[in-house]
């Protein structure tokens, strides 16, 4: 594998394609001669991953780094070439050698070989830098990305286009894309590169920078600059036309090969502005289709056609004249759409939930088809289903897989939001769509028509408005108050949504931060100030609830349901709340006729409840949920939706003589600058459940999972608002008692003396006082920190920043929600290290 | 940029026809189409004469990505190629890499290609292509430039090894062991391997009658087409096999190793041409990943009592390599001078060289 970027740039960071492309054969087996005398001298038995660093102007190279150990490149590696690493390590380790095992994909041959491909994968990293609130956006030696997708073509051109698609950040291509926000500087950004690096690029080639010029910028190789150019050459040809007719066939083919979307096509040639980009590229995949310019299907065998493989690996290109497999075409197979790249707000649990959905679909007696392209997932593995395309889930990738399948049905709400928002789509290309219909999923996306449902059935919402001028928004502002939720659609840099607490905040926000127009108008929403929040899991049939399952968040409304503590089954709801939760929820579920997985989120305040948002597909939650539970939703509404009988369950979540709680691992001390404070985007890169028989004792190990730790001695509080402070009171006494030395910035301090907590004032960092907030933080002599910010604003005060910032420089464990503080603090004095019970998941009964 | 849009067929014996675009020699030619699965390695295998008299289906679709090294050498020999010139007949390629980028290449693909007036093509489906090949068995085809019309041709009618062969004795280095190499289409990488060992090599005609020179050790080369065309040097090799001294073959070797020893080779449907063909050491848990380029292969149970299979292929259990179980001969299938493919068997030469030293005592 070859990265595209240069030494120093995390391979992580780089794009890397798979075989190498810029090394000549003395080249490359110098470097496999190599790795092969490092393994043996380090006596490896399993896998290891080699990198090299190559000079690009001798033989010159050096070891960089060996890890004896499967890698992060080793999914890549096992996806890039059919070969499966971690199970031939595993037979290794049990003893068998390498000449004794066949190859998984032609079953005849031996696994001793080199897999030998016939195409090339590209591999592009998935940043969400713009999640994060001051964040430093350039890419290097550590790694900032949070996923990763991979293209298969037989072309660079292909598989680069098809990757930056993939990506799923709204990118179209290499070109063809919106006016992009790289900084004005070209060259800048090409010698200091961000994640926006290969936009960069094509912005160059805009600007007529040469070849040798963007080199001298990037020291990415000529070769792959070339590549690029071409692209862009391309494009500058489609762009000469003005009508399809004028296309001539050579082109057409020539740009499809050269990885162009129909989007791309319809963009160069046709100039459609993008409210008309739907029909357009229906229009180009029409002409196309007459022209008889199709993709072929070609599977992955490991070793380039030489010997015959019952391989159900495959992938779409344009570089082929015939397809290596028939299609059955017997109305006995279900297409499932997967998530894509992993990202924040959609990672492995949605891949859990495509992956039950496919074993589901096995049972029931049908064949199940996969398309997806992240190789870090389960349902990319060719053998968890019957047939895998490792392709786009564009609309245009869909359909050409769904035209060659002809299946029975496709399920798109078990893969997030990507497949969700094919649905009308697919719906209008008479796809036949599984489940709850396309027109009740957009029933539930669309705002207007949710808040209109919801009107209709006497569900209350937090008021809201879509407003395209400042004065709308301040009258709005004046009639329902502050706090106010922000949610733009266009931004022009930092994160998309923000809550403002006043008019100035909300000024400056308008003014600096999004673009506010008619075109580009803000949804306003009052913000909910000690609210609850609460979620539904459910799965209906025809409308009619077959199992719910409720979760409560340990924050306050304002965390984003991604990043909050969840508890399941909830434990200090009224029941009235959850009667008033119950009732809505099959009221919405009746009224969208839903059949499959849905969820709904609600904001409860005293037993006022407050419907903030529903999805028809399956949600993050599903997998913790169902694996408290006990009872599989996904594999109940997969049944719903292949039409199956199924039993109704009368388990009711409130029976459990145990809990589980859900905590949010984050990722704060790679990303530099970033203010590590929630908020209403998630930040967190992933989580963990916890099961215990009491809330603490649950609450202590999904804490103690994601990385915090028991506190030797010394606590820092520093805990923003009034009500904060008394949140904070109770579990600062108990700590006191328990023997703990408690440090407070001034209020913080002052508060707890007024009230008889023994405790120590620190100054705040910018002070020149001592004793110094920040000298104990960073001589380490704090073992954690409760940082609680006194608004909800994203510009925090600064001290308040340092200190948060410098607690996850310095490793020191953070906790910036005084809800969660609390629950926190009061478990660690509850219980010590000795006191969490380990036990397995099936003894929890 | 300037791309050639003049187009060109492959027509293959059974049917099939794949239309692409022409990008070497602006000419047709006839020959035998054969797959290659090797990731890298053009300029290594163009030149090497077992390709001689076929057309190369290469099933890495992106080729010419790094240009063409100089031909510069080395005592008489080329640093960066396997022979003189390209030996293959034609080239079939999915994806042609127009603009290269390599510190050691000094020209393109293309413009190579057309200098030895080899013709080539890209723009097919070179999955499909290698599909037929694996199912029919490597067959006669075609290339035609601009619907030129040629009739097929069987290159197995002609003496091929006469074909590439050296003309006349050379001698190369002055090492202490005197080796007689008989080529019959010798790679350049087999004599740099032998040079590096202290070798003096006298490079001698396929049908050159060696049994009167003095030498430490026979090395019977690689080559391309039937082994059973090379009567002269299964003579002259069942002669050499009667004395004691050491003799090693590579390839086109191994199976006149075979013949002159009384043993039977036969055409493999499609062959071995890769750089990740396993094999086995016989009677041992030792592997090796190996890069080879044959056609035929030996029958190792036409051999009689003295010799014994020394390696075979983990893939189709064909013969890898044979050895006499008293006198210092043996020979591989695979190509332990690799050149291109992988360098882990080159430790064969060290065995020849050893077998040397011990029959000079």
């Amino acid at each position: 594998m070859e990265n595209f970027d240069p030494l120093g740039i995390h391979t992580g960071e780089s794009i890397v394609v798979a075989p190498m492309q810029t090394l000549s054969n003395s080249e490359f087996q110098k470097l496999r001669e190599i790795a092969l005398t490092i393994v043996r001298h380090v006596g490896i038995q399993g896998e290891c991953n080699v990198q090299f660093a190559l000079d690009p102007f001798s033989e010159e190279y050096r070891v960089i780094e060996v890890n004896a150990r499967l890698s992060r490149s080793s999914a890549l590696a096992s996806k890039a070439t059919g070969y499966p690493l971690a199970f031939i390590a595993a037979k290794l380790g049990l003893g068998y050698g390498l000449h004794e095992l066949k190859n998984s994909i032609t079953k005849v041959t031996s696994a001793f070989f080199e897999p030998a491909i016939d195409y090339v994968v590209c591999k592009i990293p998935r940043w969400d830098m713009n999640k994060f609130q001051g964040v430093s956006k350039q890419i290097g030696s550590s790694m900032k990305s949070v996923g990763e997708v991979m293209a298969i073509g037989r072309s660079f051109e292909e598989v680069i286009q098809k990757g930056l698609r993939m990506i799923g950040q709204g990118m179209h291509g290499f070109v063809g894309n919106r006016e992009l926000k790289i900084s004005k500087d070209i060259r800048k950004e090409l010698s200091e590169p961000t994640d926006m690096r290969i936009f960069a690029i094509a912005a160059a080639f805009e600007h007529g920078i040469s070849i040798d010029e963007i080199y001298e910028m990037t020291k990415i190789d000529k070769w792959f600059l070339q590549k690029l150019k071409y692209i862009y050459d391309i494009q500058e040809r489609l762009k000469a036309l003005n009508s399809l007719e004028s296309l001539s066939t050579d082109l057409l083919i020539e740009a499809k090969k050269s990885g162009f979307s129909d989007f791309q096509i319809a963009r160069s040639v046709l100039k459609t502005p993008s409210e008309e980009m739907e029909d357009a590229v229906l229009e180009v995949r029409e002409f196309r289709k007459k022209a008889g310019i199709v993709p072929y299907v070609k599977q992955i065998d490991t070793l380039a056609a030489e010997y015959p493989a019952q391989t159900n690996y495959l992938y779409l290109t344009y570089h082929g004249d015939s397809h290596d497999i028939s299609f059955e075409r017997d109305n006995r197979s279900v297409v499932v759409l997967g998530s894509g790249a992993y990202r924040i707000g959609s990672s492995v649990e949605f891949d859990w939930c495509c992956v039950n959905a496919i074993q589901t679909i096995r049972k029931e007696g049908y064949r199940a088809i996969t398309i997806n392209y992240n190789p870090e997932t389960v349902s990319t593995d060719y053998d968890t289903c019957d047939k895998l395309y490792f392709d786009e889930l564009s609309l245009e990738r869909v359909l050409d897989i769904l035209d060659l399948e002809a299946p029975m049905g496709v399920i798109i709400s078990t893969g997030g939001q990507i497949p969700n928002n094919l649905a009308l789509r697919l719906d209008s290309q008479h796809v036949p769509i599984l489940g709850t219909s396309a027109l009740s999923i957009d029933r539930a996306e669309d705002r207007h028509k949710f808040s209109m449902m919801c009107d209709g059935l006497g569900i209350d919402q937090p008021r809201w408005k879509e407003l395209a001028a400042m004065e709308d928004i301040y009258a709005f502002s004046d009639e329902v108050g502050f706090p106010l939720l922000i949610r733009p659609s266009y931004v022009l840099s930092g994160a998309a949504m923000n809550v403002v607490s006043n008019r100035d905040e909300l000024k400056d926000y308008l003014e600096l931060a999004v673009r506010v127009s008619k075109q580009h108008p803000v949804v306003v929403t009052e913000f909910l100030l000690n609210a609850k929040e609460i979620e539904v899991d459910a799965v209906a049939r025809q409308g009619e609830v077959i199992l719910y399952a409720i979760g409560e968040h340990v924050e306050y409304a304002g965390v984003h349901s991604g990043d909050a503590t969840i508890v399941f089954p909830p434990q200090k709801l009224y029941f009235e709340t959850v009667r008033r939760i119950k009732k809505i929820t099959r009221q919405i579920a009746k009224e969208l006729n839903i059949s499959g997985p849905f969820n709904i989120q609600f904001l409860a305040r005293d037993n006022e409840v407050k419907v903030i948002e529903c999805n028809l597909r399956a949600s993050r939650s599903m997998p913790f949920v169902s694996k408290i539970l006990k009872v599989n939703l996904i594999e109940l509404a997969t049944k719903i939706m292949l039409n199956r009988p199924v039993e109704i369950l009368d388990k009711s979540t409130f029976d459990l003589d145990y809990l589980g709680v859900k905590a949010s691992q984050f990722s704060f001390h790679r990303l530099l600058k970033a203010d590590p404070v929630l908020g209403v985007e998630m930040a967190s890169t992933g989580e963990v459940g916890c099961l215990g028989e009491d809330f603490h004792e649950a609450l202590l190990k999904s804490m103690l999972s994601v990385g915090y730790s028991f506190p030797k001695k010394n606590i820092l509080l520093s805990t923003g608002t009034p009500r904060d402070k008394v949140e904070l009171l109770e579990p600062a006494r108990r700590l006191v008692e328990k023997g703990y030395q408690l440090y407070g910035t001034k209020g913080t301090a002052k508060y707890l003396e007024e009230h008889g907590v023994k405790v120590q004032a620190l100054a705040w960092p910018d002070e020149n006082e001592h004793p110094n907030a920040l000298d104990y933080i960073r001589e380490k002599k704090i073992d954690m920190v409760v940082n609680v910010p006194k608004n909800l604003s994203k510009n925090e005060l600064q001290n308040d920043y340092v200190i948060r910032r410098s607690a996850v420089d310095f490793n020191i464990p953070l906790i910036t929600n005084a809800r969660l503080a609390s629950a926190f603090l009061t478990a660690i004095c509850r219980f010590g290290p000795e006191d969490i019970k380990i036990q397995s998941w099936d003894e929890y009964k | 940029m300037e791309k050639s849009v003049k187009p060109m067929q492959l027509i293959l014996k059974e049917g099939s026809v794949f239309e692409g675009i022409s990008f070497g020699h602006e000419g047709s030619i006839a020959g035998e189409v054969v797959f290659n699965t090797a990731m890298t390695g053009y300029p290594e295998s163009l030149t090497d004469p077992s390709y001689k008299g076929q057309i190369l289906v290469l099933t890495y679709p992106l080729i010419g990505n790094y240009g063409v090294p100089p031909m510069t050498s080395n005592e008489k020999i080329l640093n960066f190629f396997e022979s003189d010139k390209i030996h293959i007949s034609g080239l079939v390629i999915s994806d042609y890499s127009y603009e290269y980028s390599h510190w050691n290449a000094v020209r393109s693909l293309a413009d190579w290609l057309k200098e030895n007036k080899i013709p080539a093509m890209y723009g097919v489906d070179t999955r499909a292509i290698t599909k037929i090949l694996r199912e029919e068995g490597a067959m006669p085809g075609k290339l035609s430039f601009c619907g030129e019309d040629l009739p097929f041709e069987d290159p197995y009618q002609r003496n091929l090894v006469a074909e590439v062969s050296t003309k006349e004795v050379v001698t190369y280095g002055n090492g202490k062991y005197r080796v007689l190499l008989v080529d019959c289409g010798v790679k350049n990488n087999i004599m740099r391997c032998l040079l590096n060992r202290n070798t003096t090599i006298v490079r001698v005609p396929w049908d050159y009658d060696f049994s009167k020179e003095q030498y430490d050790g026979l090395f019977i080369s690689n080559g391309p087409g039937d082994p059973k065309t090379c009567k002269a040097t299964i003579k002259h090799l069942a002669k050499a096999l009667e004395q004691d001294i050491p003799i090693m073959g590579i390839c086109l070797g191994n199976q006149l190793m075979g013949l002159a020893a009384g043993g039977d080779t036969f055409k493999l449907k499609y062959g071995h041409r890769g750089h990740n063909q396993p094999v086995q050491k016989s009677g041992t848990n030792k592997t090796y990943i190996t890069s080879q380029n044959h056609g035929f292969a030996l029958d190792p149970d036409s051999l009689g009592e003295d010799w014994k299979p020394l390696y075979i292929n983990l893939n189709d259990g064909t013969n890898e390599g044979v050895i006499h179980k008293n006198k210092p001969f043996c020979s591989a299938q695979f190509h332990p001078e690799a050149t291109s493919g992988p360098v882990e068997t080159e430790f064969l030469f060290d065995d020849f060289i050893e077998a040397m030293e011990k029959y000079r005592g």
